[in-house]
């Protein structure tokens, strides 16, 4: 039987896993975490409290993933409805979008310039799709691959496939102000083009992050993250893979451009077949792989891959439940609702500060919903941009102080009470999730999400298909296409890759 | 009867007209201002000086241009302007030369790694060019169409695609989306050598050196033609006027009328489709065609008027961006000033001098404009091309150029604030330069000020913008001015554009005024 070492333990690792044990392969999964699940992980907040995961969006968790995993064998289940998500101006009436409505904003021709923004968006989703859910094409390679979703993509029709066209590259900000006619609705929304990007609302590509992740979407999982990192853990071991805690793995053995395996701190080697790495193409090409098993260019390559974040997490214990300023309980709230308020909060990140008014982003969930705490309380894990980027010299203890008593005054002029709710919280800035999950930049996504790190150039141009120049060695993190969030994708591309041609 | 009317005298309407009457058509370009070449012109605003008053350096000018209408001939002289000048407030700033060994030695002073790297650069930079080059040559295939013609030209540049290498594609692909910081960043580690290459991706842009899409602009440096040789800048002789009058003696020549003085007020309109114009007072010319040399907005909005379009090209209209975000100032010199950081009258003068000490002060720069004010500590690019060029300036005198970025036409009080606005701003400009020669303001004779208000006012660029519509991805090739509209054509019938909102775009490259006059030529429309 084929020996495979997955190498981490997060969301993407635990796929790959069941998959590979799935199709017969001898699977060794080393995560030097003492519990496994990754940034989708839950981590005790309080006694009796748990975090919604680090990574706690869990709708673009893909569909076919889970079918073909057959994850509802150990009990994963979807939400009825996505999360009413409220947004947030001082001295307003929040707006609230459900799915595709939007409620609060006033005026009629609102309410239809986002119907019609839908309904474009919706047309265009299924080819996208299909585009993002597969191995990158190579452009260089042979033409008939290529043809099909050429044709796909032509038959959007002219209109569709000339918009897409031209908004990819847009600022998300010029985007959304052409198609939304209320400005608090685009300021909100368009956070899920800022994620993962180091960039603010005004940045050229935006637009094209947004429609890469609106268009695969679908609805939360119950329980969150932590449900779904605790069904894909007894999934994987109904199959077979085995799980390995509190391994750390210092070196991938290469001998001869072959993978032979990999040691661990004590010097202990594990001998495997194929090694699939879970971690971000810097940690496994510049830490773990010898530096003479690997062409110099491809060195230059991964070196220069982007990955600054910016983004930090606020895990929160409440002995209540949180309402907005008109006193409506929050699923998600934001606090967005200019352009140029969050291009300000981004304007600190060049500058190498954090943001004194930081843009927040709270998702909410309490016992009913599936989340680990008493009834009557509940969890909030709060998206934070932005942070300051990961520095050599550190975050000082007064500096992370600063910036969680900016936090919380954006919370709590959003959501009043909200700080007297609070039980016991955990502050994760980008030198947090370097030092606990290995993150290279503390970046959340394992590579900015920007044209030239998506598809064929994911994480470069020689290893977007999930294989190495080194025989037997793969990569599956998020830092290879299609990149960030709870997706799945890459841990089922490269299995399957792997699967096609052992 | 005229085969065609121009509106408007700029480098490109002027190009248009002389291609069309070379190939025999009867012609007639119409200007609105009493001089010929719109942004690119030459006006002694002050007695004996002469100012390049917009467009004051050329690189792409087409060299088929030059050869097929014989600009030489008809008095083109372009002069080099080869060496490159970033002063600081400590230390000796940063020259670059065109002999390399020179900038090597000037550059290994703050990295000696970046001087090793920097003609590398430099070569990669220029492979990439070559392969761009030949689209800005060519019309704008539509990629939505089924038509053998679009389809092979579609085909076409696939295939050029495709012949890349790996390397060469990884690259491509990072000069076309990232910032030109980051596509920097992966080159050069010195911060002083980076800022001035940094901001030719931003010169016309309202965007910031930081801001993806930038680094593709960095390749023009490497784009331009000089006689048909690589080079990056230079001066025309007698002032950037110079280029668009040789270019009218053209076609003067040719056969073609051209009247100054003569502002066009409408487009003369019957069942959908363009007859002629009617001037401002009140003369109505007919001519088979009409061809727009003015950006799409004052063409479609002002002169056709919205009632004669569709919903849909006016959305596209509607969105298309203008955003203006430079300014100008000239000044007339009585004697040369002194860098404090390069004492002495030197060579280094001689070439382009660009205030930009840091990627940080840039950026600030560019802050201020987001946020609808001109920037405190702008951007500035200056020449003197009386160094090179003694005939624009009495003896032993100079004119000065200065281009300016951040100036967005879009204050945050309203663009009509500029007017009020426009001293301050000339101020901030020479008190910002004059940090780096201190004896500047002893020296002006004359000072002339021009905001985006001003482009747009006196010059007709709406919004200021230089470019007749931002240069960015959304807005370039076969977007360009609209979907589906990249071809020269309009919605309107017999109507026609041929200026910088046209593909390739701005610049003084005459290119959109060549390639509109074969396409109607091609497809019979006169
Ligand atoms: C300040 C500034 C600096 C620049 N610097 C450079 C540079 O260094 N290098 C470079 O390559 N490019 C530069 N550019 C850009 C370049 O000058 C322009 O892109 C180019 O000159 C535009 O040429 P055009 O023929 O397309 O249009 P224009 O030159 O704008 O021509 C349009 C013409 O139409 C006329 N017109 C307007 N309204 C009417 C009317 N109602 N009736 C009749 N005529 C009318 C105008 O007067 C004008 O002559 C600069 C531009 C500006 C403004």
């Amino acid at each position: 039987m084929t020996r495979v070492a997955v190498i981490g333990g997060g969301h993407n690792a635990l796929v790959a896993a069941a998959y590979l044990a799935k199709s017969g392969f001898d699977v060794d999964l080393l995560d030097k975490a003492d519990t496994p699940g990754g940034l989708a992980r839950s981590r005790p907040i309080a006694e009796g409290h748990e975090s919604l995961g680090t990574l706690s969006d869990t709708a673009r968790f893909r569909g076919w993933v889970e079918d073909e995993l057959e994850l509802s064998k150990v009990g994963l289940q979807r939400v009825a409805k996505t999360h009413r998500l409220t947004l947030h101006k001082p001295e307003a009436p929040p707006i609230y979008v459900h799915g595709n409505t939007a409620d609060g904003s006033s005026a009629e021709s609102h309410k239809r310039s986002y119907q019609a923004f839908i309904e474009f968006l919706t047309r265009i989703s299924p080819t996208l799709r299909t585009v993002i859910d597969q191995t990158p094409l190579d452009p260089l390679g042979p033409v008939m691959p290529l043809l099909g979703p050429l044709l796909k993509v032509r038959r959007l029709g002219a209109k569709d496939m000339t918009e897409v066209m031209r908004i990819s590259s847009m600022c998300i900000a010029d985007w959304l102000r052409d198609s939304l006619e209320d400005e608090r609705l685009g300021a909100g929304l368009c956070l899920d083009g800022l994620d993962g990007t180091w960039a603010g609302p005004w940045s050229p590509w935006t637009a094209l992050n947004y429609l890469l992740k609106w268009t695969t979407q679908g609805t939360p999982i119950v329980g969150g993250a932590p449900a779904l990192a605790k069904a894909l853990i007894e999934r994987a071991e109904q199959l077979g893979a085995r799980l390995h805690l509190q391994r750390t793995v210092t070196k991938i053995v290469v001998e001869n451009n072959v993978v032979r395996g990999v040691e661990f701190e004590n010097g202990q080697m594990h001998q495997a077949d194929i090694v699939l790495s879970a971690l971000d193409p810097k940690m496994t090409f510049l830490n773990l792989v010898s530096r003479g098993a690997t062409p110099p260019s491809l060195i230059r390559r991964v070196d220069n891959i982007r990955m600054r974040g910016t983004t930090a997490i606020l895990d929160v214990a409440l002995s209540g439940r949180p309402v907005d300023h008109v006193g409506t309980s929050i699923e998600r709230l934001r606090n967005a609702h200019s352009f140029d308020q969050i291009e300000q909060a981004f304007d600190c990140s060049k500058y190498g500060r954090a943001s004194a008014h930081p843009i927040i982003d709270i998702l909410v969930m309490d016992a009913s919903g599936g989340a680990i705490c008493p009834d009557g309380h509940s969890i909030a894990s709060v998206t934070v941009r932005y942070a300051r980027m990961l520095s050599n010299d550190g975050l000082s203890e007064q500096d992370r102080a600063e910036f969680k008593s900016c936090i919380y005054s954006a919370i709590e002029s959003a959501c009043p009470g909200f700080r007297k709710m609070v039980i016991a919280d955990r502050l994760q800035t980008p030198d947090d999730l370097h030092r606990d999950y290995g993150l290279s930049g503390g970046h959340l996504d394992q590579g900015e999400m920007a044209p030239d790190q998506l598809l064929f150039m994911r994480p470069t141009i020689e290893l977007s298909k999930y294989k190495t120049p080194i025989s037997g060695l793969y990569l599956c993190s998020n830092g290879s296409h299609p990149g960030g969030g709870l997706t799945g994708v890459a841990g089922a591309l490269a299995a399957k890759n792997i699967i096609k041609n052992p | 009867m005229y085969d065609a009317i121009v509106i408007g005298g700029g480098h490109n309407g002027l190009a248009c007209a002389a291609y069309l009457a070379k190939a025999g058509r009867k012609v007639l370009v119409l200007e609105r201002r009493h001089v010929l070449g719109g942004a690119a012109v030459t006006e002694e605003l002050y007695p004996g000086f002469k100012y390049s008053t917009c467009s004051y350096v050329v690189s792409l000018l087409r060299p088929q241009i030059i050869r097929e209408l014989n600009l030489a001939k008809h008095g083109l002289t372009i002069l080099p302007l080869e060496c490159s000048f970033t002063p600081h407030l400590e230390g000796p700033g940063l020259v670059r030369w065109p002999e390399s060994a020179k900038t090597r030695d000037e550059i290994a002073r703050y990295s000696k790694r970046d001087a090793d790297v920097y003609p590398e650069f430099g070569r990669a930079m220029l492979n990439l060019a070559r392969w761009v080059k030949p689209i800005i040559d060519m019309p704008a295939p539509d990629p939505t169409s089924f038509m053998p013609q679009h389809l092979s030209a579609m085909a076409k540049l696939a295939q050029r695609f495709r012949s890349l290498s790996p390397e060469a594609l990884s690259q491509m692909t990072k000069m076309m989306t990232l910032s030109a910081v980051d596509f920097l960043d992966e080159w050069f580690e010195s911060p002083i050598l980076k800022a001035p290459m940094a901001v030719s991706g931003i010169i016309g842009t309202f965007l910031g050196v930081r801001s993806p899409g930038t680094a593709y602009v960095l390749l023009h440096h490497y784009m331009g033609e000089i006689d048909g040789a690589f080079r990056a800048w230079g001066l025309s002789k007698g002032g950037t006027g110079e280029i668009s009058l040789a270019i009218a003696r053209a076609a003067e020549q040719l056969g073609a009328d051209i009247r100054v003085n003569a502002p066009v007020a409408k487009i003369l309109m019957k069942n959908g489709s363009a007859q002629g114009v009617v001037l401002e007072n009140g003369d109505e010319l007919k001519a088979k065609i009409v061809i727009s040399g003015c950006d799409p907005a004052l063409t479609f909005n002002g002169f056709v008027g919205r009632d004669h379009l569709d919903s849909e090209f006016l959305s596209h209209l509607d969105r298309y961006r203008l955003r203006g975000s430079s300014g100008k100032v000239n000044l007339a010199l009585d004697a040369l000033p002194e860098f404090t950081c390069r004492p002495g009258r030197g060579l280094h003068m001689k070439g382009d001098i660009a205030i930009a000490p840091s990627i940080d002060y840039l950026e600030r720069a560019y802050d201020d404009a987001k946020y609808g004010e001109f920037s405190k500590r702008p951007y500035m690019n200056v020449v003197i091309p009386s160094l090179t060029d003694p005939s624009v300036a009495p003896p032993g005198k100079h004119v000065m150029s200065i281009f300016v970025q951040y100036a967005p036409y879009h204050l945050k009080g309203g663009a009509d604030q500029w007017p009020q606005q426009r001293d301050a701003f000339g101020d901030t400009v020479i008190k910002t330069l004059a940090e780096y020669c201190p004896d500047l303001e002893s020296k002006i004779l004359h000072r002339h000020v021009l905001t985006p208000w001003d482009l747009e006012k006196e010059y007709g660029l709406t919004e200021g913008n230089i470019f007749h519509g931002e240069l960015s991805l959304e807005q370039l090739f076969f977007f360009r001015p609209a979907p589906g509209w990249a071809r020269y054509r309009t919605p309107i019938d017999r109507l026609w554009m041929c200026g910088s909102g046209a593909h390739p775009g701005g610049g003084v490259m005459a290119a959109p005024g060549r390639l509109a006059a074969l396409r109607i030529l091609k497809e019979g429309a006169v």
